[in-house]
């Protein structure tokens, strides 16, 4: 006897009736207007006009900056600081949306299941994703400190030579950077694909073990494909957001020591905000536009592709 | 994105207008803009509480923003964006995102110049960083004096005496040690600190023999890698923290972290301006502070920085406002000065405050030929100062040489 793994009926995507009148189907786009206005005037021209200061030398203060060309742009292919802030921030959002998707999708099973406290349980997890990002970062910070929990712990089991100054650390501060976020995003996308596992029928896995497939070959073959388009969701996401860290490197490292946790978010900050490089950071706040554009639409692009297979 | 508040923005070269102050006025509202001292109370507001009483007919409308970034982006988009505070805190100097002489090249800062009660209040030796084009751009309210300050009773405890040379200093820094404390706190994360732990070793190494290092680098005579001052500095660090001078930790200590050391006698002393004196004593009120110079080579060669650090301008619209010009002429000559110095520990403009604190530092102070502006106020643009500060935890770290630091700061003096 053989399984065949395909979607239920209920998981394609529904098309409305041919017949249904014109006029109720664009309603709803007539609600949209009032804010897609908003969002275009509020957020996207204003964008668009700040652009243009990529290619001044502007102060942020004076009535008076030049045009530079692409003077910024060669500066921040040139400069060691950019440089080094690009391969930190990739490789930070490759270690981030790897290990929050595994882990979230480990947790996501292992609670997707019938045990009295599950709610409970998945409330503790899913926690650090609505927690403001500053504050768990100070906390982690205190966890971190040389006089901190995590070394004292390392000591009471007899491991002190492995105690250091895990932020200030060349080796390990990148590292340590990189736990605190997967914490942080592991709930979201645990919820993301508990949400997935739900939406797939019981009825699949049960037939599958019938026909004497294992937990295993059922994970790979039914539940996988089957959250795909969970996937797509929790790893454009994730993707989005690692690309664009910001907060918890400002408050555990400020992107030290010597730049060896500076992602392109806090070298933008720091050029524009603290050093008054409006240009240079402008430059660098449309680089970045661009990697997390690239980097989100080519991932939505195989994806859906896959989902697509998958069908 | 960042298209922020750059409205405004033109490429033509045109001249900033400059507003001349109004002639004093007994009435009238001011409103003010300020960093946040970290001092309770804040001392703006004990100095703004003493001039009402003397000014009945003048309010005087205070906010305070906490500093660093979040201020001086603050200040800057107030006096873009057309909501302009009538008088606001400055740093005196060109290199900083406050620094007066560079939003009085924006035309966002009123002269001073025809007042009469300004003459003679700049000191010679803070002149270029108040001055332009022969022009009072703002006053100074206080004297800042960075100096080494000592928890005196974990001092007496350890039985240490105040080290008057370099040698001295590393020595004592390996007797603290093994008692299980630090002769030094340092906030290694924080770029301010760091920094200004460098600048004060400066002091002596650079200022001693090159006390023209500034204006030398700026004509492009010698720079920061040249410099047999720079090249001592930096290894003084290199030499502070092979002998223990420094808390575990220290690259990655914040104040936050630091200072708690210095008020709880884990750390015996802190590089710090004495205006952080009413921080510390709101850490814990019976702290006993000894303020001395950081030591130079040798005794005779210590330098100190004290000087004219801190200024208040009147902006472009508060020109007007004769009540503002009230303000800082009380501020600067009617006994303002004096009560800002008694809440936070820096000097009065004229003579000195009777404060135990700063017993150690009064021969010094009195030895003109020793006494220096803090050595970062006329750098061109704050990356110097980013790049010290970041390179003294590269050296902690073991990240930089100090030449790999040098050639940092020189890299970031061409951006101006």
């Amino acid at each position: 006897m053989t399984t065949t793994l395909e979607a239920p009926p209920a998981a394609k995507t529904e098309r409305p009736p041919q017949g249904r009148p014109r006029r109720r189907a664009t309603a709803p786009l007539i609600w949209l207007v009032p804010g897609l206005l908003l969002l275009v005037t509020a957020r996207y021209v204003p964008t668009i006009l700040g652009a243009n200061y990529a290619f001044t030398d502007w102060n942020g203060l004076s009535s008076v900056y030049n045009i530079v060309g692409l003077d910024n742009f060669v500066a921040i292919i040139n400069g060691q600081d950019s440089r080094q802030a690009l391969v930190n921030t990739l490789v930070l959002a490759v270690t981030v949306v790897i290990a929050a998707n595994v882990l979230g999708l480990s947790l996501a099973l292992a609670l997707d299941s019938a045990i009295k406290t599950r709610n409970l349980v998945r409330a503790v997890f899913f926690a650090p994703a609505v927690l403001s990002p500053l504050a768990t970062a100070y906390i982690w910070r205190y966890i971190f400190q040389v006089d901190g929990p995590l070394n004292h712990l390392l000591g009471a089991v007899g491991l002190d030579s492995w105690g250091r100054s895990w932020l200030a650390d060349p080796t390990w501060a990148q590292w340590a950077v990189a736990v605190v976020v997967v914490w942080q995003f592991t709930g979201l996308s645990m919820i993301i694909y508990l949400t997935g596992l739900q939406s797939i029928p019981a009825e699949l896995a049960e037939a599958a073990a019938v026909d004497g497939a294992g937990p295993w070959r059922r994970f790979r073959r039914i539940t996988l494909p089957l959250l795909a388009p969970a996937t797509t969701i929790a790893l454009t996401l994730t993707t989005i957001m690692a690309l664009g860290i910001f907060d918890q490197v400002v408050a555990l490292t400020g992107g030290g020591p010597v730049g060896k946790t500076a992602t392109l978010s806090t070298v933008m900050y720091e050029q524009t905000f603290s050093l008054g490089r409006f240009g240079y950071g402008t430059a660098l706040a449309l680089i970045l536009t661009l990697v997390i554009t690239l980097a989100s639409v080519t991932q939505l692009l195989v994806l859906r592709s896959r989902e697509r297979q998958i069908r | 994105m960042l298209s922020g508040c750059g409205g405004g923005g033109g490429t033509k070269n045109e001249a900033a207008s400059v507003a001349a102050a109004a002639a004093p006025a007994d009435s009238g509202t001011v409103t003010l803009i300020a960093q946040a001292s970290g001092n309770k109370p804040e001392p703006l507001a004990e100095v703004i509480s003493s001039f009402e009483k003397k000014h009945p007919d003048i309010k005087v409308k205070a906010e305070y923003l906490p500093i660093g970034t979040t201020y001086a982006n603050s200040l800057r988009t107030r006096l873009r964006g057309g909501n302009q505070p009538d008088v606001f805190y400055a740093a005196p100097g060109g290199g900083g995102l406050t620094s007066l002489l560079n939003l009085a090249d924006a035309g966002l800062t009123a002269d001073l110049t025809q007042q009469s009660w300004t003459k003679g209040l700049v000191d010679d030796n803070a002149r270029e960083l108040f001055y332009k084009d022969g022009r009072l751009w703002g006053v100074p309210f206080d004297r800042v004096v960075v100096a080494q300050v000592y928890n005196g009773a974990a001092l007496k405890e350890s039985g240490i005496e105040i080290p008057r040379t370099m040698d001295e200093l590393l020595a004592a820094c390996k007797t603290a040690k093994k008692q299980g404390k630090t002769m030094l706190a340092l906030a290694g994360a924080s770029t301010e600190n760091a920094g200004l732990m460098a600048s004060a070793l400066a002091a002596n190494y650079v200022l001693a023999d090159e006390p023209h290092f500034n204006s030398e680098r700026t004509e492009g005579k010698t720079s920061f890698a040249d410099s047999k001052g720079w090249q001592s500095t930096t290894q003084a660090i290199v030499d502070m923290k092979k002998a223990g001078c420094f808390q575990k930790g220290a690259e990655a200590a914040d104040i936050p972290q630091a200072a708690p050391a210095l008020v709880e006698g884990k750390a015996l002393s802190f590089i710090i301006p004495t205006g952080a004196f009413g921080a510390l004593r709101g850490i814990s009120p019976d702290l006993k502070l000894e303020a001395h110079p950081l030591p130079g080579v040798t005794a005779e060669g210590t330098n100190l920085y004290s000087s004219q650090s801190d200024a208040l301008a009147i902006s472009a619209k508060g020109a007007k406002n004769g009540a503002a010009t009230t303000f800082l002429k009380y501020v600067s000559t009617g006994g303002g000065d004096k009560v800002y110095a008694e809440v936070t520990g820096n000097l009065p403009l004229k003579g000195t405050l009777d404060d135990p604190a700063l017993d150690g530092l009064s021969g010094i102070l009195a030895d003109e030929k020793h006494v220096f502006p803090l050595i970062q106020l006329p750098w061109p643009n704050p990356e110097v100062y980013s790049e010290l500060g970041k390179g003294v935890q590269g050296l902690l770290t073991g990240q930089q040489s100090p030449a790999d630091v040098l050639k940092s700061m020189d890299a970031a003096w061409q951006n101006s």
